[in-house]
């Protein structure tokens, strides 16, 4: 470390952690980023959907979804260069074991101000009618991770975030003044070092830290989550295409490798594990020493019967990654960001989001929790 | 172990108050399954159970991987309850079976035999259920008139045990009858079909002796469901009557013009009465079954309705689990 003192230290570096660092940075605090792997953003903030929420994932909780659709605009402006759009978004809406109708689902996105037209014969054509009931075109976007990780780290340079990579947070302390002692470990050194403020944002390592530093834990869900890689047939090269509400998939463009990921409701989870709830275990540990067979079967199977044409898609491989959830989700439709202060800790702050562009009501949460 | 087959089949198989033995099947299911297949799935639908089958079902959800339980709102039935499940199966072949009867070990040739070329494989049991003489005459005068009238070739002692290719339940599934009989929606949509013999299991005490009001109910309700013969028969009943009461008709005016003394006819009037209402009622017994069936095909209500779906959730097992487990701090 560059200093003994910061204003603000971020541990995690991920989306969140490293978006709140630049922010703070910008205001002139002097802020250091503590991020355990080698690069920035490689795990959740990758591994997932690439999906700008527009309010369309949430149709049954009314505030994800406005919230959503009022964030859309503001992501799109600013992380301009990472958005892809050059694909059609269909939504459908199944028949049968769907928590909402097509006309639900229409009448919802209406009351929102998300855009949705019916889709075009061609794009109906592509779905099984006995099972499909409506298939609508909407506005949604995909992001290039790799290219958001890039304008993140840019970000950071420019306000003068000091980052170390490979470098583990292996306790917080209280500390004179209500500031916070963060011990670190990196590739056999190790030190303490003194901030105002620190700022949990690890994610999935969230209770990882604060069990070590003897704080209570926070009730979190983790599931052991794959998206398949695949390549879709010429005539879905160019779509994006959700089913839902209730067990479905996903099949969205995933920017950095130029696939498809194909996710499923039923199949994308491996299992669950509640932390604080029948013993602790972390999430990275368990993560590594888990078996990861393929569920592409399972998911490609379900999903050709509601659009044939993904029965000749290509599985290349599986992106796998620990998901972490509010226990509070399984019961609703909502996704709200968990935001915690003084968490056991005077000016502990837990900053967690389930959706990259969910990063304003973070940066907005802190600003008025902190001022 | 012989090599896996490459194959994704799906079992489907419906519960009702079948706490007793659920857990034994679902794990036996599972067993050969895992044995056989590299991929597969065990759909489970729980038929309103009023008993604690879910709850011991949703216990083996984290012990055995790739199972599925479907939970409909209330008892539908068998029949719609494996219906529900063929909607959700997503494999190659769709093995339907009856937990409380049918051997799980029995499946991987069942799904051969359905790989080599037939759509459809249909058990049949070995040990006929015992019926009484007069059962087993109305059974035989049932068969005889479905093949004959129906053009449905029910096998004798056909169970709910069958294998489906994806074709075969592609199809099926697209039947939305409210009257729903597999066994029958089967031969209706054709492809080739293989039989299979068996000896059923009995699980879960003694199964329910066959109900001679039930056998009926479901005689007239197959009739019923599947042809309009019987419709047309009395229809040419009805014509037959309106003729012969014409011909009454030019009797009497014959016997008028005729005869001086008419005050006799008792007998021929109340004999006639008799033919006519005996016409009548049979001819609106089988409207009011035909009504019924409008009635209900009209409704267009969903055939089911679900409570929720759970999924397997299984962890590495104790001994793989890499971390240590730590007291938690919480307050």
């Amino acid at each position: 470390m560059k200093r003994e003192r910061y204003d603000v230290a971020v541990v995690g570096g991920g989306f969140f952690g490293a978006s709140l660092a630049a922010y703070l940075a910008g205001r002139g605090a002097s802020v250091v980023l503590l991020e355990r792997g080698g690069e920035l953003m490689q795990r959740a903030s990758y591994v997932n959907q690439a999906r700008v929420h527009n309010g369309y994932h949430y149709p049954r909780s009314i505030l994800t979804a406005l919230r959503s659709r009022v964030n859309f605009p503001r992501f799109v402006r600013d992380f301009e260069p990472c958005i892809v759009s050059s694909f059609e978004k269909y939504y459908a809406v199944p028949r049968n074991f769907s928590k909402v109708s097509a006309r639900q689902f229409q009448l919802f996105m209406e009351r929102v101000g998300a855009p949705i037209r019916a889709a075009p014969d061609r794009v109906r054509s592509l779905f099984n009618a006995d099972l499909i009931e409506d298939v609508f075109l909407v506005t949604e976007y995909a992001f290039d991770a790799v290219i958001l990780a890039d304008l993140a780290r840019r970000r950071m340079e420019e306000t003068g975030v000091e980052v170390a990579l490979s470098t583990r947070v292996v306790r917080l302390a209280a500390a004179a003044g209500d500031r916070i002692d963060v011990a670190w470990q990196a590739d056999g050194r190790e030190g303490v070092l003194n901030a105002g403020r620190v700022l949990n944002c690890t994610y999935s390592q969230i209770n990882e830290l604060l069990l070590a530093s003897g704080l209570p834990p926070i009730p979190l869900k983790h599931e052991l989550t794959e998206m398949a890689l695949i390549e879709v047939p010429e005539e879905l090269q160019s779509l994006g295409i959700t089913v839902m509400c209730g067990p479905f998939f996903s099949a969205m463009p995933f920017p950095p490798r130029r696939l498809h990921t194909l996710s499923h409701v039923r199949y994308t989870p491996h299992c669950s594990w509640h932390d604080a709830r029948g013993g602790y275990r972390n999430a990275y540990d368990y993560f590594a020493g888990a078996e990861k067979r393929t569920h592409f079967p399972h998911m490609v199977r379900d999903a050709m019967r509601y659009l044939p044409a993904l029965g000749r898609a290509r599985y290349e491989d599986s992106l796998w990654e620990v998901k972490t959830v509010l226990p509070q989700s399984e019961v609703d439709d909502s996704r709200p960001i968990l935001f915690k202060k003084d968490h056991g800790l005077k000016n502990l702050f837990c900053i967690m989001g389930g959706k990259i562009d969910n990063i304003y009501d973070a940066i907005d949460e802190f600003v008025e929790a902190t001022r | 172990m012989t090599k896996k087959e490459d194959v994704f089949v799906s079992v489907v198989a419906p519960l009702r108050n079948a706490a007793p033995y659920a857990a034994d099947v679902v794990r036996e299911t599972a067993d050969v399954l895992r044995e056989h297949y590299a991929n597969y799935e065990v759909v489970l639908v729980d038929d309103g159970s009023e008993d604690d089958t879910a709850e011991r079902v949703r216990a083996l959800l984290a012990e055995i991987p790739c199972l599925r339980m479907i939970r409909l709102s209330r008892a539908f039935g068998m029949e719609i309850a494996a219906g529900a499940g063929l909607e959700s199966a997503i494999g190659d072949f769709v093995v339907v079976m009856n937990p409380r009867s049918d051997p799980p070990r029995l499946i991987p040739a069942m799904v051969e035999k359905c790989r080599s070329g037939a759509g459809i494989v249909t058990g049949i049991s070995k040990s006929t259920r015992p019926r009484p003489a007069l059962g087993r005459a109305g059974a035989a005068l049932f068969h005889w008139y479905t093949r004959r009238y129906l053009h449905i070739d029910l096998v004798p002692g056909a169970t709910d045990f069958r294998v489906l290719s994806r074709q075969a339940v592609n199809a099926v599934t697209q039947i939305k009858d409210r009257y729903r009989q597999l066994r029958l929606l089967t031969a209706t949509v054709g492809f080739r079909s293989h039989t299979f013999e068996y000896e059923p299991v009995s699980r879960g005490g003694a199964p329910a002796r066959p109900s001679w009001w039930g056998d009926l109910t479901d005689a007239i309700d197959i009739v019923v469901a599947n042809s309009m013969h019987p419709l047309r028969v009395v229809s040419r009943l009805g014509l037959l009557a309106s003729g012969l009461n014409l011909l009454y008709l030019c009797y009497v005016v014959a016997v008028y013009l005729i005869k001086k003394d008419v005050m006799e006819g008792w007998t021929t009037l109340s004999f006639q009465h008799g033919v006519m209402f005996f016409m009548i009622f049979c001819i609106l017994t089988v409207l009011c079954e035909y009504c019924g069936r409008i009635l209900e095909e009209t409704r267009n209500r969903p055939l089911y309705f679900i409570n929720d779906e759970l999924n397997s959730s299984v962890l590495l097992s104790d001994e793989s689990r890499r971390n240590v487990v730590r007291e938690s701090a919480a307050p």
